[in-house]
């Protein structure tokens, strides 16, 4: 939802390692990164804050896969998961790389890379050579039974009906 | 010279009792078929009004699909005009013997007769008498049949327990299913 | 065969069908490259495929927009595809270079492009082609339609708008122009078209005819689908000799049955008086009215109309008419209407009859009311019971002539005995007629006519057969049976020369007519009998117990005379007794394509061999057979049978005519039938048949001659003939059928084919 970005980021892990210098902090092991409604699971996650800004920081997660969370103020949550995920927070920018999936209620993406602007709403799939661009638009009546693919961990809120 | 009383060409056993369904059920047509299955000492059993619950289920049931009535020219005077009509009806029927399968009969009766303008009245009535009595005619041909469709389910049963696909039994001839050349006035029912 | 060749050029929809309203069904877009702006619209690129349900598009760009919808779960999803695209279902392909199409609806369309049907033939191209209702509608907006193959653009109908219905299997064209190849040959502001069977086959097309006595005939049918259960085909038939027919043809379907009315104007002949110059007429209108109507209501209710009118006796030889033919010697115009129930039903029906022979029509009688009852009660005790009763009256359209009320009541009581091999029916039957007679006086010939007759006569009649069979041992697995059939009837002689003969005529005996109670139709005439008829039929099963043969011979052995008092009918003056009468007849499958059948009737009263009728078919199928029949009836039979006939030389010779039908088709393509049938009597063609037709996959074109006899001429006293030859142009492709036409040629003819076995 708006406002997830201007909130504290809170990250747990098994370890953490600080490079003050580069400004980098590397987490490992069942990291869980929160922020507002958004939530990253990954297996790594490496934080960096460019000449120390805050706001500004860069969140790379590694996972086999990372999955992404995020409550939408359309009440639709949204959520994927990619070998990689990059998310920098001053832009709101979000991007999947490797096998990527992103997911709405009523549609869901699939591609080798997808690049989501949350607060407009833009999402973009790129395929490489030989591979496509999947995207599949659900339903309502199909979406409550949630037999889509790949639904992420956290049960959605109740959705309320949209308009 | 070998003869004796009737045996393995009476009414096969499994249709002594039959149940007898149609779309026209007082027409004439069902009317004969019905007298001549009493004839032939086959005992109708109604749908289901006397028929002990299970019973009705095990009986086959001959299922009277209707008839079409052919009238064609087969002979001229000099004059050009008819000499003999030929009139063909043809009777279709199903038998289905429960849980196996479904076997189509078709019976064929050809009947002529010599037309007269001068007395068109009366030629009509004879038109309606052979008319009855091809029925009649009809009804016979179709008890016979059912002898065929005992001898195929014989075959089928054999083919089933040793499990091989039930073939289609001789009971039909390839050209009997080859729709009749259009009659000229066929009286569908 | 030609069905397959023509079913190759044609897409197969071989997924598995999907089943459910299409905004339930998810959708799959595949592409290069998506970019979507959530929730609003989507872009997709590079060779984007999207499915959904049966229908699947592709093409090289796609836009998704999607519309929220008050009220309703699911947004408006809509796509426009640019760039090849290529939409395709279980019903139509459609491809060009835009399409629009609604996800929630599955409505389509696509702009200049070209489309074909899904597993049957028709294509075409439209400035644009839209598809609505879910697939039922076609729309084409300046479009085209042909059943021909892709490469084949034989014929073509091109309309400003064309809606194809998939449903009514309907197309309405609108400006429709029909073209051959590049050529446009007419024009029609609106046209309708069958594209299938389930209304009328085949689009109904002009044909052309020539024939001796019309000129030219070119015959252009328009079809209406007015609504699911009527429909209308007018047809303008314009003859160069005669001038413009209107033939219209109206079917209809309800409650009471399914039924047809016709009614075939032509204003001016201008070729009457040529044909008919002792006529005083000059350019009479010519006219036809047909109504054929059939149907049980609710089980019990029946009705049935067999009506044809036609202005003037020589209609069916001067016109070939779908509703009657030369031969036909009078037009049937019957009503009636029954109530049935299990053991009771009752007919009130009207007759009456335009007989076309001049002299005849003067004196035809007509039933007009005629009322059947009849009750049966079956085992009572032992018994069966069956009422009949009639009430009938009688009327000629020759005032000069007798005519009269008749009640009739018959009681008849059956004791029906049946076992595993045999049946032995007694029954005694009550026969009481009344006869309210109105006898012109001055007439000399009706001076034996009573006003009031009564007549009351029992009959008594013992019917027994058995059944007997054996193995046959020189076929192995083969039954034959043995039936004997043995049947006494007596009834006492009556004197039935007071009354007149309305609706009784002399009948024939073959083998089942051997077993009658009755030698007379209808009721004025019950011959007296004490007579026992006998027969004996054998059969044979084949080891499928199918019945491969049968042969039955029987013979009527008259204890005494059988009369009815009526002087003028020579059977009945004759006084001899003993066995008079012999008939058999004989049926033989040899094998699914050869069948053999005959029979023959010997009269002893007329020392001949009275009938005899014999045919042989082979057909291997539908479109492949030959049939030789041969027909044999005695000039003293004729005679007998048709009093009036005695001394007229164009009837007595009696029948003796011999005829040879085959088809045969040609390399999947050709279909040809011959048929000749020679009278040896007269030592001439009483008719010949040649047809042709040359099929391909969406046209056919047939050549047909016919030489036939179509009138007798009294002057140079021999028979006058007809040479038509008539070419018929067809479309096909629309509906399934796929026959060389071979059935239609084969039943052109005066003496159509019918299947022998």
């Amino acid at each position: 939802v708006t406002g997830d970005t201007d909130k504290p980021i809170n990250i747990n892990s098994i370890q953490q390692s600080l490079d003050m210098q580069s400004n980098t902090v590397t987490f490992t092991g069942s990291v869980v990164v929160t922020q507002g409604t958004i939530k990253i699971n990954a297996d790594k996650v490496v934080v960096i804050r460019p000449s120390g800004q805050q706001g500004k920081e860069v969140v790379e997660a590694y996972g086999n896969p990372v999955t992404f969370y995020q409550m939408q103020d359309s009440g639709k949550p949204v959520s994927g998961h990619s070998q990689k995920l990059r998310y920098e927070l001053e832009k709101d920018f979000v991007i999947l790389t490797g096998n990527a999936y992103l997911e709405q209620l009523d549609s869901n993406v699939k591609g080798d890379k997808i690049t989501y602007l949350v607060k407009e709403q833009k999402m973009e799939a790129f395929s490489d050579k030989g591979s496509r661009v999947n995207t599949v638009l659900i339903p309502s009546q199909l979406q409550d039974k949630g037999n889509s693919a790949g639904k992420s961990q956290t049960k959605p809120a109740p959705q309320k009906k949209s308009n | 010279c070998g003869f004796h009383l009737r045996g393995n060409t009476q009414v096969p056993t499994e249709f002594q009792k039959i149940t007898l369904t149609s779309g026209d059920p007082y027409g004439p047509l069902t009317r004969s078929i019905r007298e001549q299955l009493r004839l032939s000492d086959v005992t109708i059993v109604e749908d289901n009004k006397d028929a002990k619950d299970g019973q009705a289920a095990e009986i086959p049931s001959l299922r009277v699909l209707g008839e079409t009535i052919g009238k064609d020219t087969v002979s001229i005077f000099k004059d050009g005009k008819t000499a003999e009509y030929q009139m063909v009806m043809i009777v279709n029927a199903q038998v289905l013997v429960r849980g196996h399968d479904l076997y189509p009969l078709t019976v064929r009766v050809y009947r002529s007769f010599f037309d007269n303008p001068l007395t068109a009245l009366a030629k009509d009535s004879e038109q309606d008498m052979i008319m009855q009595e091809m029925r009649q005619q009809a009804a016979q041909q179709l008890v016979r049949k059912l002898l065929s469709v005992h001898a195929a389910e014989l075959q089928n049963n054999d083919a089933r327990v040793q499990g091989q696909d039930v073939v289609m039994p001789k009971v039909q001839s390839a050209n009997d299913f080859a729709p009749a050349a259009g009659n000229k006035d066929a009286a569908a029912q | 065969d030609l069905a397959e060749q023509c079913l190759l050029g044609v897409p197969m929809y071989n997924k598995p069908l999907v089943s459910g309203k299409p905004e339930d069904l998810p959708v799959h877009i595949k592409a290069d490259h998506s970019n979507a702006n959530y929730p609003d619209n989507a872009v997709f690129s590079g060779n984007v495929d999207i499915q959904q349900g049966n229908s699947t598009l592709t093409a090289d760009h796609v836009q998704l927009d999607q519309k929220d919808q008050p009220g309703h779960p699911d947004p408006l999803r809509t796509i426009t595809a640019t760039g090849n695209v290529n939409y395709g279902d279980n019903q139509v392909q459609l491809k060009g270079p835009k399409a629009w199409s609604n996800l929630n609806t599955k409505d389509t369309n696509v702009w200049q492009g070209d489309y074909q049907f899904v597993g049957r033939q028709g294509r075409g191209d439209a400035d644009l082609m839209k598809t609505r209702g879910e697939n039922r509608y076609t729309i084409l907006e300046n479009g085209t339609f042909t059943s021909c193959l892709p490469g084949d653009n034989s014929w073509s109908v091109v309309g400003s708008q064309i809606i194809q219905d998939r449903e009514e299997e309907v197309a309405e064209i609108w400006n429709a122009r029909f073209k051959i190849g590049k050529v446009p040959i007419f024009y029609s502001p609106y046209l309708q078209l069958p594209i299938g069977d389930k209304r009328r086959s085949g689009f109904l097309i002009p044909s052309l005819n020539y024939s001796n006595d019309s000129g030219f005939e070119f015959s252009l049918p328009f079809y209406w689908n007015i609504a699911p259960q009527y429909d209308a085909t007018i047809t303008p038939h314009y003859m160069e000799d005669r001038g413009l027919q209107l033939e219209n043809e109206f079917r209809y379907l309800n409650v009471t049955g399914s039924g047809l009315m016709a009614l075939d104007w032509l204003d001016k002949d201008r070729h009457y008086d040529e044909d008919h110059p002792n006529s005083n007429e000059k350019d009479p209108k010519r006219w036809l009215f047909y109504w054929r109507h059939g149907g049980v209501m609710d089980q019990v209710w029946r009705f049935n109309i067999d009506y044809t009118k036609v202005s003037d006796p020589y209609y069916f030889s001067d016109f070939s008419s779908k509703y009657g033919s030369s031969t036909d010697g009078y037009a049937t115009q019957k009503f009636s209407v029954g109530y049935a129930q299990e053991n009771w039903d009752a007919t009130l029906s009207a007759k009456q009859f335009q007989v076309f022979a001049n002299a005849g029509n003067a004196n035809s009688y007509r039933a007009e009311p005629q009322l059947d009852m009849n009750y049966y009660k079956n085992d009572i005790g032992p018994f069966d019971l069956h009422l009949y009763g009639q009430a009938v009256k009688f009327t000629s359209e020759n005032p000069g002539n007798p005519t009269a009320e008749r009640y009739h009541f018959e009681p008849t009581i059956d004791m029906p005995l049946s076992n595993r091999w045999g049946s032995l029916n007694t029954e005694a039957k009550m026969m009481a007629t009344h006869y309210q007679q109105d006898v012109p006086k001055n007439n000399a010939n009706f001076s034996s006519l009573k006003d009031s007759v009564n007549r009351v006569m029992p009959e008594f009649k013992v019917d027994g057969k058995m059944i007997f069979d054996r193995d046959m041992q020189w076929a192995q697995g083969y039954t034959q049976t043995l039936e004997p059939r043995a049947q006494y009837l007596y009834i006492p002689y009556r004197d039935q020369s007071n009354i007149y003969t309305y609706d009784s005529t002399l009948l024939q005996t073959d083998y089942t007519g051997l077993f009658r109670d009755r030698s007379y139709s209808g009721l004025d005439r019950i011959a007296s009998s004490n007579q026992i008829a006998s027969g004996v039929t054998s059969r044979i099963y084949d080891d499928a117990l199918v019945e491969r043969f049968n042969v039955s011979v029987g013979q009527i052995y008259y204890f005494t005379r059988s009369r009815t008092g009526d002087d003028t009918d020579t059977i009945d003056q004759n006084k001899n007794t003993g066995s008079l009468v012999w008939a058999g007849d004989s049926y033989w499958k040899i094998s699914d394509s050869w069948g053999l059948r005959g029979g023959m009737q010997y009269d002893t009263r007329l020392d001949s061999v009275v009938l005899g009728d014999a045919v042989m078919e082979y057909r291997r199928n539908a479109e492949t057979m030959i049939q030789l029949n041969y027909r044999y009836a005695s000039p003293e039979y004729v005679t007998a049978m048709i009093p009036a006939y005695k001394n007229n030389q164009l009837y007595n010779q009696g029948i003796n005519q011999v005829g040879a039908i085959g088809s045969m088709p040609v390399a999947d393509r050709w279909a040809m039938v011959a048929g000749y049938y020679y009278d040896t009597n007269a030592n001439q063609t009483a008719d010949a048949l040649l047809g042709l037709q040359y099929n391909t996959c969406c046209w056919s074109i047939g050549v047909n001659y016919e030489r036939k006899i179509k009138d007798w001429d009294n002057t140079d006293r021999n028979s006058k003939y007809d040479n038509r030859f008539s070419i018929h142009f067809a479309l096909r492709g629309m509906s399934n059928n796929y026959s060389l036409g071979t059935a239609d040629m084969l039943r052109s003819n005066i003496l159509p084919y019918q299947r022998a076995f």
